[in-house]
C-alpha cells in the first residue's frame, strides 16, 4: 500500500471503530448517562463523599485530556518521513523542565491529599448520642437487622426479659441459587438522623454497601465495627455485600428504606405489636442455619 | 569472568534435552517466554468464562460455585503465572547481554527458577480434575480461605503452587542482583545500564523483600487449613483475620510494582529506539523507579481503607504521593518522543498504547487514594477497570511491545507487522471495550466477584459491552498466534540490528552465540550500539552527557 491508501485505510478503520461504538452504545437499552456518575447522596456523608469524587475527576479529567493531547501530539507531529534518515537533535534532557513536572504534581496530589482528609474526617465524624441504633449481622449469606428498645443491647435482644421488645428483619434465604425466589431484607431508617450501625459478622468477612451512601465498610469477625450515617433523602436504596463471601455471594443483597421518622416509627410499632400484618418482613424464622442473635458474642 | 567469552567448541544443540537441560539464560528466557504464553491463553479462557456468564443478568452456563473457580483462577493464573514470570523471562533473556555478560551467575539456579513455574502450574491447575480449584479469589481472605468454608483440595493446591512461585521469584531475584553487581562488562557502570535493567534491579530487591513475606503466611495459612494453627483463623482464638490482609498485601501491592516497573523498562527501551532519540532524563527516570520501589513499601494498607484496622492518612499520603515518580516517567517518555522521528513499528506502537492506557490506570488509581471515594468504589467493578488499566492495559501492552521488539534477537527473524498491527489495534479497542464500561458499573455500585447481577441494577448493557470487548481480545491474538507459527517456521530474516537499537543486545548476532559475544563494542554511555553506529557523525549530535 502506498501512504495515502495506508492513510484512507487507517481513516476508515477508525470511523469503522468508532461507528461500531455507536452502534452498540445506542442499541444500549439500559444505559444512561446518570451511570457515569455515581448515585446522587442519599446521606449528608455520602454528599462529602460526592464532593470530594468530584473534585477528583475534575483534575483526573484534566491530566487525562493534558497528558494523552500531548502523547497524540508528539505522535502525529514527529512522524519520521519516508527516506528522511538524519538524526533529531539529542536531547538527553532539561533540568528544569523536569524539575517542574515533578513539583506540579506533588502540589497536585497534596491538596488532593488535605482536601480527602478533611472530607474524610466529615464521613468518619461520630456522634456519642445517635438517636437511632441498629444491629447489623452479616453471615453467609444473609443479612439480619435488629432494633432494640433504649437502654438494650442489641445482642441481648434473644435474652427472655426482652422477648417481644426487639424487631428483627431477616430476608429470605436463596433458595437453591435462585434470584427469584429470593426477597432481600430491608433496614428502615428515619431521615435527618443520625444512625448507628454496630456490626458483627458470625463466619467470613463481609461488607456493608450502599452505594446511595457512597460508604462501605467491612465486617471481619471478631472486629465488629461501628458507623453512622445521616440519610437525608427519603426513598428505597439498594444495598449489597461487597466482600466476597463464598459460594451465594452475589446474593447478599438488602434495601435501605429512608422514612420520615412518623413513618419510621410506625413501621416499629407494627413490627412489635402481635400479630403481625401479612405485609410485615417474615420474621418469624431465620434463614436456615442462620444464628440466633442471642449467640451473638 | 571474561566479559568477552570465545565460542566454545561445543555444538550449540537444539534438540529436546537440551531445552530440557538447558543453563542458558537465552533458552530459559525463551522457555519463560512460551511457558507464559500458555498460560496467558489459559488464563485468558478463565476470562472468557467470567465475561461470557455476566454477559446478561442469570446464570446461563455455569454455576455460582464454577464460576468462583473461573475468577479465582483467572487472577491467580495471570498474576503469578503469566505477568511476573513473563517480565522475569525478558529479564532472564536481556540483563547479561545488556551489560554485556556472558550469563547469569548462578545459571543452574536460574534454571530451577524456571522449571519451578510449569510446575507449580500443573499443581494449581490440578484443582480442577480434582474436584475443584481454588475459589476464595486470589486475594484468599481468611476466614473465607480457611477449612470450614473452603473445602476440597484446591486451595491447598493454591497454597502448595504459589509457595513454589515464591521460592522460585525469590531466586531469581538473587540471581539477577548478583548477575548486575557482579558482571558487568569493563565500563558498563551503573549509571550506564540500559533502563530496562535498572527496572529488573529495582523489582530484584521489591520481589526479595516482599516475597518472603507472602511465602512464609502461606506456609501460615497451610497451618491453618490442615494442622489446625490459628495465625489468622477467627474461629480460633487468636486468630486474626486482618492480619493475612496486611501480609498479603505487604507482598502483594509491591508486587503491582514487581509487575509494571520492568513493563515500563521495556517501553523505556522501545520508545528511544524508534524515535531515534536517546531516553529523556535517563537519571530522573532511575531515580523515579527507585522512588517507587521505596514508596511502594508504605502503601499496602490502602487496600484495606474499608477495614476500619488501618491508619487511614498516613497511607491515603503515601498512596497519593507514589503517582508522582510514576508521572515523572510518563513525561520523561512523552518528551522523549518530541522532536523525535518516530517510526511506528508494531513494538511502538504496543509502547504507546501502553503510555495512552496506563495513564488511565494511574489517573483511576489516584481516584483511589482518596479515602472517602474508596469507601464508595472499593471492591466495585472500578477496582477491576484500575487494576486492568494497570496490568493489561500497562504490563501485557508492555510485554506485546517486548515481544515485537526482541523477537528478531531471540529468533533472528522479525514477526509480520502486518500481522502485528492488526493484533494490536484489535487488542486496543477490545481492551477500552472491555475495561472501560467497568469504571460506569463500579461507580454505579456494582460489587466485583458476584456471579450474577440485579437484571434492574442498570448493569445489564455495560457488562454486555465488556464481554463483547473480551472476545474481540480474544479473537485478537489469534493473529499473534499465527505469526508466531509462520515466524517460528520462516519469518523476515533480521540480521543482528533491526531496529538500529541503542544497547549492547543488538552488538551480538541474532540469535545470540552461546556466552553472547564475541567482542564488545567499547562502553561510553547508556547507549554503546548508537555511538559505535554514530562515531563518525557530527560530534554535536552524539555528544553524551
Ligand atoms: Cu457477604
Amino acid at each position: 500500500m502506498g501512504p495515502i491508501a495506508k492513510r484512507w485505510a487507517r481513516r476508515a478503520g477508525v470511523v469503522a471503530a468508532l461507528g461500531a461504538l455507536a452502534v452498540l452504545l445506542s442499541a444500549c437499552s439500559d444505559f444512561n448517562l446518570r451511570t457515569a456518575v455515581p448515585p446522587d447522596a442519599a446521606s449528608v456523608q455520602g454528599q462529602a463523599s460526592r464532593n470530594i469524587y468530584d473534585i477528583v475527576f475534575v483534575i483526573g479529567a484534566a491530566v487525562f485530556f493534558l497528558v494523552e493531547g500531548l502523547i497524540l501530539f508528539a505522535v502525529l507531529r514527529y512522524r519520521r518521513r519516508a527516506g528522511d534518515d538524519e538524526l533529531p537533535p539529542q536531547i538527553h534532557g532539561n533540568n528544569r523542565l523536569e524539575i517542574i513536572w515533578t513539583a506540579i504534581p506533588i502540589a497536585i496530589v497534596l491538596a488532593l491529599f488535605v482536601l480527602s482528609w478533611q472530607t474524610l474526617n466529615t464521613v468518619d465524624a461520630r456522634t456519642p448520642t445517635p438517636p437511632v441504633r441498629i444491629g447489623v449481622v452479616a453471615f453467609q449469606w444473609q443479612w439480619q437487622f435488629v432494633y432494640a428498645p433504649d437502654g438494650v443491647r442489641w445482642e441481648d435482644c434473644g435474652a427472655p426479659a426482652n422477648k417481644g421488645r426487639c424487631v428483627t428483619v431477616f430476608g429470605t434465604p436463596p433458595a437453591g441459587g435462585d434470584r427469584s425466589k429470593w426477597t432481600p431484607p430491608t433496614m428502615h431508617v428515619p431521615v435527618d438522623e443520625t444512625v448507628e450501625l454496630q456490626m458483627h459478622s458470625t463466619d467470613v468477612i463481609h461488607s456493608f454497601y450502599v452505594p446511595a451512601f457512597l460508604y462501605q465498610r467491612d465486617i471481619t469477625p471478631r472486629k465488629d465495627q461501628v458507623i453512622q450515617f445521616t440519610a437525608d433523602r427519603i426513598g428505597i436504596y439498594r444495598g449489597q455485600c461487597t466482600q466476597f463471601c463464598g459460594l451465594y455471594h452475589q446474593f447478599m443483597e438488602f434495601q435501605v428504606q429512608v422514612e420520615s421518622k412518623a413513618d419510621y416509627v410506625a413501621w416499629l410499632q407494627q413490627e412489635l405489636t402481635p400479630p403481625r400484618s401479612p405485609s410485615a418482613a417474615p420474621s418469624a424464622s431465620g434463614p436456615a442455619g442462620s444464628p440466633a442473635v442471642s449467640a451473638a458474642p | 569472568m571474561a566479559t568477552t567469552a570465545l565460542r566454545p567448541a561445543a555444538t550449540y544443540r537444539t534438540g529436546l534435552y537440551e531445552w530440557l537441560t538447558t543453563t542458558d539464560h537465552k533458552k530459559i528466557g525463551i522457555l519463560y517466554t512460551f511457558n507464559s504464553l500458555i498460560l496467558f491463553l489459559i488464563g485468558g479462557i478463565f476470562a472468557l468464562a467470567v465475561r461470557t456468564e455476566l454477559a446478561q443478568p442469570g446464570l446461563q452456563f455455569m454455576t455460582e460455585a464454577t464460576y468462583n473457580q473461573m475468577f479465582t483462577m483467572h487472577a491467580s493464573v495471570m498474576i503469578f503465572w503469566v505477568v511476573i514470570p513473563f517480565l522475569a523471562g525478558f529479564g532472564n533473556y536481556l540483563v547479561p547481554l545488556m551489560i554485556g555478560a556472558p550469563d547469569m551467575a548462578f545459571p543452574r539456579i536460574n534454571a530451577l527458577s524456571f522449571w519451578l513455574l510449569p510446575l507449580s502450574a500443573m499443581i494449581a491447575l490440578l484443582g480442577f480434575p480434582l474436584g475443584g480449584a481454588a475459589s476464595a479469589g486470589w486475594t484468599s481472605y481468611s476466614p473465607l480461605v480457611q477449612a470450614k468454608f473452603s473445602t476440597g483440595p484446591g486451595t491447598d493446591l493454591w497454597i502448595v503452587a504459589l509457595t513454589l512461585v515464591g521460592t522460585s521469584s525469590i531466586l531469581g531475584a538473587i540471581n539477577f542482583l548478583v548477575t548486575i553487581f557482579k558482571m558487568r562488562a569493563p565500563g558498563m557502570t551503573l549509571f550506564r545500564m540500559p533502563v530496562f535493567v535498572w527496572t529488573i534491579l529495582v523489582t530484584s530487591v521489591l520481589v526479595l523483600m516482599g516475597t518472603p513475606v507472602l511465602t512464609s503466611a502461606l506456609i501460615m495459612l497451610y497451618i491453618d487449613r490442615n494442622l489446625g494453627g490459628s495465625f489468622f483463623n477467627t474461629a480460633l482464638a487468636g486468630g486474626n483475620a486482618i492480619l493475612w490482609q496486611n501480609v498479603f498485601w505487604f507482598y502483594s501491592h509491591p508486587a503491582v510494582y514487581i509487575m509494571i516497573l520492568p513493563a515500563m523498562g521495556i517501553v523505556s527501551e522501545v520508545i528511544p529506539t524508534f524515535s531515534r532519540k536517546p531516553l529523556f532524563g535517563y537519571k530522573a527516570f532511575v531515580f523515579a523507579t527507585a522512588g517507587i520501589g521505596a514508596l511502594g513499601f508504605s502503601v499496602w494498607a490502602h487496600h484495606m481503607f474499608t477495614t476500619g484496622s488501618v491508619y487511614l492518612p498516613f497511607f491515603s499520603l503515601m498512596t497519593f504521593l507514589i503517582a508522582v515518580p510514576t508521572g515523572v516517567k510518563m513525561f520523561n517518555w512523552v518528551a522523549t518522543m518530541f522532536r523525535g522521528k518516530i517510526r511506528f513499528t508494531t513494538a511502538m506502537l504496543y509502547a504507546v498504547g501502553f503510555l495512552s492506557l496506563f495513564l488511565i490506570g494511574g489517573i483511576n488509581g489516584a481516584f483511589l487514594a482518596s479515602v472517602p471515594v474508596d469507601y464508595h468504589v472499593h471492591a466495585t467493578y472500578f477496582i477491576v477497570a484500575h487494576i486492568h488499566y494497570v496490568l493489561f492495559g500497562g504490563s501485557i501492552m508492555g510485554i506485546f511491545a517486548g515481544l515485537y521488539y526482541w523477537w528478531p534477537k531471540m529468533f533472528g527473524r522479525k514477526l509480520n507487522e502486518g500481522l502485528g498491527k492488526i493484533h494490536f489495534v484489535g487488542i486496543f479497542i477490545g481492551m477500552n471495550l472491555t475495561f472501560f464500561p467497568m469504571h460506569l458499573m463500579g461507580i454505579s455500585g456494582m460489587p466485583r466477584r458476584i456471579a450474577d447481577y440485579s437484571a434492574t441494577a442498570g448493569w445489564n448493557d455495560l457488562n454486555l459491552l465488556a464481554t463483547i470487548g473480551g472476545f474481540t481480545i480474544a479473537a485478537s491474538m489469534l493473529p499473534f498466534l499465527w505469526n508466531v507459527f509462520i515466524t517460528l517456521r520462516g519469518g523476515e530474516p533480521a540480521g543482528d540490528d533491526p531496529w538500529e537499537g541503542n544497547t549492547l543486545e543488538w552488538a551480538t548476532s541474532s540469535p545470540p552465540p552461546p556466552y553472547n559475544f564475541d567482542h564488545l563494542p567499547p562502553i561510553r554511555s547508556e547507549r554503546p550500539v548508537f555511538d559505535r553506529r554514530h562515531a563518525n557523525d557530527v560530534p554535536s549530535l552524539t555528544a553524551g552527557h
